[in-house]
């Protein structure tokens, strides 16, 4: 393994994925999900990738290849260095401790009648980690990271805000100490006081833990902040990679180029 | 002149085990004709209540307390039965979700049809109304727009056809509740177009509601930022969205184009945000509703409630630092 290989969060070689026939009718009478068609992209450790597309361009098809909803055709995916679609039974488990997401909806996905306490140590279950013991204090401390008081801990995810939920995914998220975090969406339903407030919380956590993130939007509405390079997706591909300070100032792909306009 | 007139709009809703919550706390807004009004808040802020409190729409057991105006006349006390038939005639209403609104197993000049005929046309004449109202949405060719049904129909025009059923009671008001909200930005676009030539051709008045600021810019004439139930600052678009009055205003501005400003070139430039979040329905307080949150506050800003103040050319806003 390479010096440089070393430091890669993620990796992504020649994906390609197609739906099945059957589905694809049914797909398109919908808006038309795009397949994958040789995706390749890297992610080095504590950076952030964020890709950029419109509905239908095949982001969310993408991160299903990568939390293992579904399988590529062919390709690899190295998860901190580890190959993921070969792995089977406890390697696979432990490669999947190290990516975890944040999805757009995280009220679909918490239970609400669970506490915060049990949603967020849940991942910590899951995988076995610690006892009893440093599970709770596990929790307390990515509580306290992600901006909630510890009387939080009692509520049922009912009862909070859009944001504080959010708050809570991301904290569950971090609980199991990922390499990876998949930001699925996770500003795009929120206002926009409190989307900034978590764009800027989702800084602070990336420099305090070091944890690289792959971000999805649909538009770059507050994308430079967050990124250290941007990936435009149109139809299946990667069409633009880059720098973020080159894509905002020196857009080259016509997609790019349309995506920057909306924006204003 | 005054098209329509809310005046001091409260509604409070009781609830089974919960405090009673205050959609509107005192909302006050008047609409021209023809005139474009973008109302801009986060979600809770009221929005929708004000929405059906303007269509006429019954607000399940709320106790609503406020005046409304049509055309100079009273018309009678918000959410009786005398505001829904006026409702019924002049606002209509279009939500964020078409889906909603269409029946799936009717094909577009069928379900344009029971609107058409609700409205007093005869027979003969509906045929030619259901094919105009398609061409004022531009679903175009109609003859085949006609024929579809709801699912062959791509999002933008789904909801074009449910702006069309809008209009056929021929309305003086449409108020359009989020939506393009889940629309991409180009649809929407052409969604904004329709609405500013229906104001050109028909004189429309125009109500869109958005949590958006950054859409509205060169779609509607003044700006109604609602908060915690109530409008705090109304002024021309420009206005409020470049030089805004009220603190609030300006700290949401400056969120948004921090958000869309892309040139610093330090990864870690963090977006403005406003700390904290706005109060919800089930919270009562004596002062200003945004003073916990607010960096210009004074002492009295916690007590005493903001009273309305008239600035020269730039609008209204709610706040210490403009009343005399
Ligand atoms: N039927 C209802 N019963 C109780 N509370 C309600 C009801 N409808 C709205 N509210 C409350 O009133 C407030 C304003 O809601 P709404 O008008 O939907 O705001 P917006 O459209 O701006 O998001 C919210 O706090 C909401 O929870
Ligand atoms: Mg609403």
């Amino acid at each position: 393994m390479s010096v440089e290989a070393a430091a890669l969060a993620l990796r992504v070689s020649n994906l390609n994925f197609q739906y099945k026939k059957r589905l694809t009718g049914k797909i398109a009478g919908i808006g038309a999900a795009a397949g994958l068609a040789d995706i390749s992209f890297e992610i080095r450790a504590g950076e952030t990738l964020s890709i950029v597309g419109k509905s239908g361009s095949g982001k969310s098809t993408l991160v299903k290849c990568i939390v293992g909803l579904v399988r590529p055709d062919s390709g690899d995916i190295f998860i901190a260095r580890m190959d993921y679609l070969h792995a089977a039974g406890p390697a696979r488990k432990a490669i999947r401790r190290k990516v975890q997401a944040v999805f757009q909806d995280s009220a679909s996905s918490l239970s609400p009648r669970m506490t915060v306490e049990e949603i967020i140590s849940e991942p910590l279950a899951i995988h076995r980690v610690g006892n009893a013991q440093s599970r709770r204090e596990r929790t307390r401390s990515v509580v306290d990271a992600v901006g909630l008081p510890y009387s939080f801990l009692t509520r049922r995810s009912a009862e909070l805000s859009g944001g504080q939920r959010q708050r809570v995914a991301i904290a569950r998220a971090l609980s199991v100490e990922p390499e990876l975090l998949i930001l699925d969406e996770p500003l795009t339903a929120l206002d926009l006081s409190i989307k900034a407030q978590l764009s800027n919380l989702l800084a602070e956590l990336q420099e305090q833990f070091g944890v690289a993130y792959l971000h999805i939007s649909h538009d770059l509405f507050g994308v430079a902040a967050l990124s250290d390079r941007v990936a435009v997706m149109h139809g299946g591909r990667i069409v633009e990679n880059a720098d973020r300070t080159a894509l905002f100032t020196n857009p080259v792909h016509l997609e790019t180029r349309s995506l920057l306009a909306e924006m204003l | 002149m005054a098209l329509l007139t809310a005046e001091n709009i409260q509604v409070t809703f009781q609830t089974r085990d919960h405090a009673p919550s205050h959609a509107l706390r005192g909302a006050s807004l008047t609409i021209q004709a023809g005139e474009i009004i973008a109302i801009l808040g986060e979600s809770g802020s009221g929005k929708s209540t004000f929405a059906k409190v303007l269509a006429g729409a019954r607000l399940g057991g709320a106790q609503c307390v406020g005046t409304l105006r049509f055309k100079g006349g009273q018309w009678g006390s918000v959410g009786s039965r005398s505001s829904a038939d006026v409702g019924a005639r002049g606002i209509a209403m279009i939500g964020q979700q078409a889906s909603l609104v269409l029946n799936p197993f009717l094909r577009a000049r069928t379900q344009l049809a029971e609107f058409v005929q609700a409205h007093g046309v005869t027979r003969q004449q509906i045929a030619g109304r259901v094919h105009e109202l398609l061409e004022v949405v531009r679903l175009r060719p109609a003859e085949r727009y006609a024929a579809k049904y709801p699912h062959q129909l791509s999002g933008g025009e789904k909801q074009r056809l449910s702006i069309a059923m809008a209009l056929a009671c021929g309305p003086e008001i449409v108020v359009c509740d989020e939506v393009t909200s889940s629309l991409d930005t180009v649809t929407e676009a052409e969604i904004l177009e329709l609405f500013s030539s229906l104001r050109a051709e028909r004189r429309v008045s125009v109500l869109w509601i958005t949590h958006n600021p950054l859409r509205v810019r060169n779609f509607a004439d003044r700006v109604a930022v609602m908060y915690a139930g109530r409008f705090i600052e109304i002024g021309p678009t420009a206005n409020v969205l470049d030089s805004p009055l009220h603190p609030y205003v300006a700290e949401l501005m400056r969120c948004a184009k921090s958000g869309i400003s892309v040139h610093e070139d330090r990864k870690g430039a963090r977006l403005a945000s406003i700390p904290g979040a706005a109060p919800d329905a089930f919270e009562s307080f004596a002062g200003c509703s945004f003073a916990p949150r607010c960096a210009e506050k004074r002492d009295t800003c916690a007590q005493k409630a903001p009273e309305n103040a008239s600035t020269e050319g730039r609008g209204e806003v709610e706040c210490v630092l403009y009343e005399r």
